[in-house]
């Protein structure tokens, strides 16, 4: 009876509420009425929010009836006690309110609702006008709102539970790669139950797990179920657990397209996030570039090289710190560039070849970074060995003689296993005993010797530091490389006496030259290592050497090449040379001067003086008389030739083209006037390239001279020279 | 389906903003043509055989008929454009089964149609070889292709009463859509494609809500059922909150990376109204009336050239509208819509006659040597000899419902 009464109470208070309110709007003017109906979302409605900065609801209602009130939306707990209120759209002037979801979510929270579960609200719309409100007269509309899945993010996150790899014992549980704040990766085999635990120890701690729809769970027994490997993506921003299950890990052979059917080596899942090949042989013939491709979640990625430029051998296999061997995920294959066969791949490093070999791909989350690695099954470690010769404390004179070399050796390591074969060895040069300043090295492959000729020592004892022509010690030892981890054997001392140098004197002498075997005449040099000579040479021996004394180093000629040598020059036959060498080119130049050199009057054609050779580069004739009178209407011409075959070609000799102005009046002391210098022209007018004589002696036919053409090497500038004989 | 809308949706950003700015000299007076006037033409013609000659035109230009499906061009004059030619197999047999459903009883049409509606579904309505083909051969990488043709299925199988037609529908959601659910930086959805990046797009969640309730419309009382509508529920409440936006009843194209990315296209707008309105009816709730009455007069008023629905290009957009008729007429046909929008139906009659009206007088030549082909824009006559499938199958559609509207 108590009950009923109370009840009576209840009902009656709330008819009297209802009829002051009634009341209230019939009293006061506000020039504003209630909202009469609330329209979306309907009564009963259940909302399940979107994680998403965009995800909304729309929420509508009638507009009252009387006048323009600002409305606000009211929204109450499921005891309807009101947890919030938003201004509606457009400053509280529409009959509508865009919700975020982010904000019903934060509503819904405050309601007591927790993250991922849903729960019960209320919502109604307040009209107000001048500080006058009104509520709805609208049934407060239901709203049932699934609370979205965000957790807060542990610092640390690890895989767990009988269907992991790892057991259900806490202390084995794998730690997870962080990729962010909220975000946690792991490539794992599930079969069967997991979980993720927030430590890996006893005691409390936090559970997650993943719904069947890729949602994040949390709570003691949380948990998730999967058969397969998979890259399983954890993020506690947006509440999921994408377990993305990956099938067909392959090497492909460059050239190969990303879903090629048969790859050069198919990967078996191992462990922890690794995969191997077994039984592969590195290819020794064709495309020696490489490269990973995985199916994931049914798509094809590259697992290549982050570098977009073809790739060069490594150098090494210390795939660990090397950050060549670090593995970049593709997940668009078909777009990396063209040829996306050859795209992001990688190169074998070249002693690899032939061997036998597991590749393993590592993308373990105990790695820092994803990368690929070989196991050749043994551990490349080097081996010192034991030096032979030279003996420590040898001395060496450098010669340029060709074929001038040492002979270096070692015992080397034996056996028939890999490790033996792909060993390589070099020789070392130090600078200085401790060993720290390498002055240069030959490699010797798997040798053990090797040649090293005087040239490359020469260049080795410059790099010491030793000066040029002179002496200094060098230390050398023999390092052992195992895929380029290196050993040194121990250090041998080596005096080096450095090669001479370009001559800057050179001499010929010997019973073929004009000089005899006693006599020597210096070369004329002409800069830069060159040296010429216009001489005779008769059958028989003769020496080009550095020294007038018998004790120069000698050189000799082969073909056209000069080198230092032992020994003579031999001339079969008797003919006058200009003779040129290049020491810094090592070239000889033998060109012979044919026929007899003559003085041509320029006007005729057919009036020759031949030129004697008298020796030492000089070409003489004596009491001639040219016919200068051609051209008798200006009383004569002057102009004349001197002409040598040289070679094959003839030459005319003369300082310039055109000799100019007026026949020359004066003459100047032998060799001195500059107008009669000498210089080669190849050239075949009828005029130009001339020489003119005294003018005393235009128009004349009668006149007797003398005429010199001087080519010696001891005269600096070559000249012709006329004794006038009147 | 692969689309290439980013274009289309850069020239529809244009035409909003030039649109936009024209709001002010708005003409708020007397509408200066006489509606009525305007569509009076419409009751001179005769809507059955206007329908009957499209669909005999489309079946003789179009259709494989040893197969029941249809190729790209006519005649399959470049075969290679037929061998990927799936989604366009859903709605060319929707506008057959349009026909069928209409054909008076006795109709020899009736066993043809028949015969190419198991046709088609022998040889997988044209689905080419996959990794997502599935139990039944329907499924596709592409969720949307999949969902057209379930949607197809469902619609055979209501007109024939073939189990077979419902249970490859029902199997290929299983396998091909539902699965393909995800929670993600987009907040849910359904993702596009596994041929492309994760996307979740209108095409795949406004179709896949549309699969979900169409199942549950067909299936017994049970737990199945009842997970049927809640799917619906969860993909249209997450396109209605994301993509949908309540203060214009636009849908933007697709969310990728959280971002929301694309303009309105009419076919966004047709699945979004038609899982709206099919939502409505199993619910009850006037919510979702509401937004599809919203989406649909937003479609009616901005996606339009001249009133006309807008060309929105070639390819696959050439389909687009033909999408937005078909779910605007679901609404035309139900009159229970008046309860929550009593002017919604008029405002669908008068637009649908309007633009069919206009598709069949001016977007054809119904000369004697024509080959009768419709073009993207239903202002302007189409090809004289480039054919379309998909430009025909919008254009029949258009026929089609004119058949239903005059009737």
């Amino acid at each position: 009876m108590k009950t009923i009464i109370n009840k009576l109470a209840v009902l009656l208070l709330a008819a009297f509420a209802v009829a002051a309110c009634s009341k209230e709007t019939e009293y006061k003017d506000t020039g504003f009425s209630e909202v009469q109906a609330l329209l979306y979302p309907s009564g009963g409605d259940r909302i399940e929010l979107i994680e998403h900065a965009a995800a909304n609801t729309y929420f509508e209602w009638q507009v009252s009836k009387i006048g323009t009130p600002v409305y606000t939306v009211v929204f109450m707990n499921a005891e309807k006690v009101e947890v919030g209120r938003y201004l509606a759209d457009n400053n509280g002037k529409k009959s509508s309110l865009k919700m975020l979801h982010s904000a019903l979510n934060a509503i819904a929270g405050d309601a007591g609702i927790e993250p991922n579960a849903e729960g019960d609200l209320y919502w109604t719309v307040c009209a107000g006008l001048g500080g006058a409100e009104k509520l709805s007269s609208d049934e407060p509309h239901k709203l049932t709102l699934k609370r979205y899945s965000s957790i807060d993010a542990p610092v640390a996150l690890y895989v767990t539970g009988d269907g992991s790899e790892f057991t259900a014992d806490p202390a084995a549980a794998q730690k997870m790669r962080k990729l962010s704040d909220n975000e946690f990766e792991i490539y794992t085999k599930l079969n069967g139950s997991f979980s993720f635990i927030n430590r890996n120890a006893e005691g409390n701690k936090r559970t997650f797990g993943a719904s069947d729809d890729g949602r994040l769970t949390e709570g003691a027994e949380a948990a998730g179920s999967a058969n397969g490997v998979y890259r399983v993506t954890v993020n506690f921003k947006n509440g999921t657990v994408a377990l993305q299950k990956i099938t067909d890990v392959a090497l492909l052979r460059a050239g190969m397209n990303y879903n090629e059917a048969s790859p050069l080596a198919a990967l078996q899942y191992k462990s922890n996030g690794t995969w191997t090949t077994q039984g592969f042989t590195v290819p020794t013939g064709g495309d020696d570039r490489y490269r990973f491709r995985a199916v994931v979640d049914g798509n094809y990625q590259i697992w290549g090289s982050a570098s977009g430029t073809d790739a060069q051998d490594p150098g090494n296999l210390n795939a660990d710190t090397n950050p060549y061997f670090n593995i970049h995920i593709h997940t668009n294959p078909a777009g990396l560039g063209s040829p996306t066969e050859y795209a992001r791949v990688w190169k074998f490093h070249a002693p690899l070849k032939s061997l036998a070999a597991d590749v393993i791909v590592n993308m373990s989350p105990d790695v820092e970074s994803y990368y690929h690695s070989f196991d050749l099954g043994f551990d490349p470690v080097a081996t010192p060995v034991t030096l032979i010769a030279p003996v420590a404390d040898t001395e060496f004179t450098l010669s340029a003689l060709p074929g001038s070399e040492e002979a270096f050796s070692w015992v080397k390591l034996t056996g028939t296993t890999p490790d033996v074969a792909l060993t390589t060895y070099s020789v070392v040069f130090f600078a200085d005993a401790a060993l720290t300043t390498e002055a240069g090295r030959k490699a010797a492959n798997n040798a053990d010797a090797i040649n090293i000729s005087h040239a490359d020592l020469e260049a080795i004892a410059n790099s010491a530091g030793i000066a040029a022509e002179g002496q200094g010690v060098v230390y050398w030892a023999v390092e052992s490389n195992l895929l380029n981890n290196k050993a040194l054997s121990n250090a041998r001392k080596l005096t080096l006496n450095r090669l001479q140098g370009i001559p800057t004197e050179v001499y010929i002498t010997g019973v073929a030259s004009e000089y005899g075997s006693s006599g020597y005449k210096a070369l004329k040099s002409l800069g830069a290592g060159k040296f010429e000579i216009f001489t005779k040479l008769t059958p028989g021996n003769y020496t080009i050497t550095d020294k007038n004394t018998g004790a120069g180093r000698n050189f000799v000629v082969t073909g056209t090449a000069i080198a230092e040598g032992a020994g003579d020059n031999t001339s079969t036959e008797t003919a006058i040379y200009r003779i040129t060498f290049d020491f810094v080119a090592a070239t000889a130049k033998y060109e012979k001067i044919t026929g007899t050199p003559y003085m041509q009057i320029a006007a005729w054609k057919d009036k020759k003086y031949n030129l004697n050779y008298s020796g030492d580069g000089i070409w003489e004739t004596g009491e001639i008389s040219p016919d200068f009178t051609r051209e008798s209407a200006w009383n004569g011409d002057t102009r004349f030739f001197i002409k040598m075959v040289i070679d094959g070609t003839e030459y005319k000799l003369s300082k310039v083209k055109d000799f100019g102005g007026d026949d020359p009046t004066t003459t100047k002391p032998e060799g001195t006037d500059d107008r009669y210098y000498i210089s080669f022209w190849n050239d075949a007018s009828d005029w130009d390239y001339h020489y003119k004589v005294d003018k005393s002696y235009r128009g004349q036919n009668v006149k007797k001279l003398d005429l010199k053409v001087n080519l010696g090497s001891a005269v600096i500038n070559p000249y012709i020279y006329f004794t006038y004989n009147l | 389906m692969k689309k290439y809308i980013l274009a289309l949706s850069a020239v529809a950003t244009v035409a909003v903003l030039v649109a936009c700015g024209k709001v002010d000299d708005k003409y708020y007076g007397k509408e200066p043509v006489d509606k009525a006037e305007m569509i009076a033409p419409a009751y001179a013609e005769n809507w059955t055989a206007n329908a009957d000659k499209i669909d005999e035109m489309l079946i003789e230009n179009f259709m494989n008929t040893t197969r029941g499906t249809f190729w790209y061009t006519d005649g399959n004059r470049i075969p290679g454009q037929s061998t990927y030619c799936y989604w366009p197999q859903a709605h060319a047999m929707d506008v057959i089964i349009d026909a069928y459903l209409r054909l008076p009883e006795g109709d020899e049409r009736i066993a043809t149609y028949t015969d190419y509606m198991s046709k088609w579904y022998d040889n997988k309505g044209n689905n080419y070889g996959n990794p997502y083909w599935g139990t039944y051969g329907f499924g596709n990488a592409y969720t949307d292709d999949s969902e057209w043709i379930i949607l197809t299925l469902i619609r055979m199988y209501e007109a024939t009463g073939v189990q077979k037609y419902l249970t490859a529908a029902a199997k290929t959601y299983e396998e091909t859509v539902i699965s393909r659910w995800t929670y993600d930086e987009n907040g849910g959805g359904i993702r596009w494609s596994f041929d492309a990046g994760n996307s979740k797009n209108a095409c795949s969640n406004g179709p896949g809500a549309l699969c979900a309730i169409r199942l549950w419309a067909n299936e017994e009382e049970g737990a199945t059922k009842d997970q049927y509508l809640a799917d619906a529920k969860k993909i249209y409440g997450w396109l209605s909150s994301t993509l949908y936006n309540p203060l214009t009843g636009s849908v933007a194209d697709n969310m990728s990376n959280g971002n929301i990315n694309g303009g309105a296209l009419t076919y966004n707008q047709g699945t979004f109204i038609g899982s709206a309105h099919e939502l409505y009816k199993a619910t009850g709730d006037s919510k979702y009336m509401a937004e599809a009455a919203r989406a649909t007069r937003y479609t009616m008023a901005s996606l339009t050239s001249d009133q006309v629905l807008k060309n929105e290009g070639e390819g696959d957009n050439a389909l687009f509208k033909g999408i937005f008729v078909r779910y605007a007429m679901n609404i035309w046909k139900d009159s229970s819509v008046d309860g929550v929008d009593g002017q919604l139906r008029k405002d669908i009659e008068w637009f649908m006659i309007y633009n069919g009206l206009i598709c069949w007088q001016k977007g054809v030549d119904k000369s004697e040597e024509s080959k009768w082909f419709f073009g993207g824009d239903w202002r302007n006559v189409g090809s004289s000899w480039d054919g379309r499938l998909n430009e025909q199958v919008s254009a029949s559609t258009m026929i089609e419902a004119m058949a239903l509207l005059m009737k």
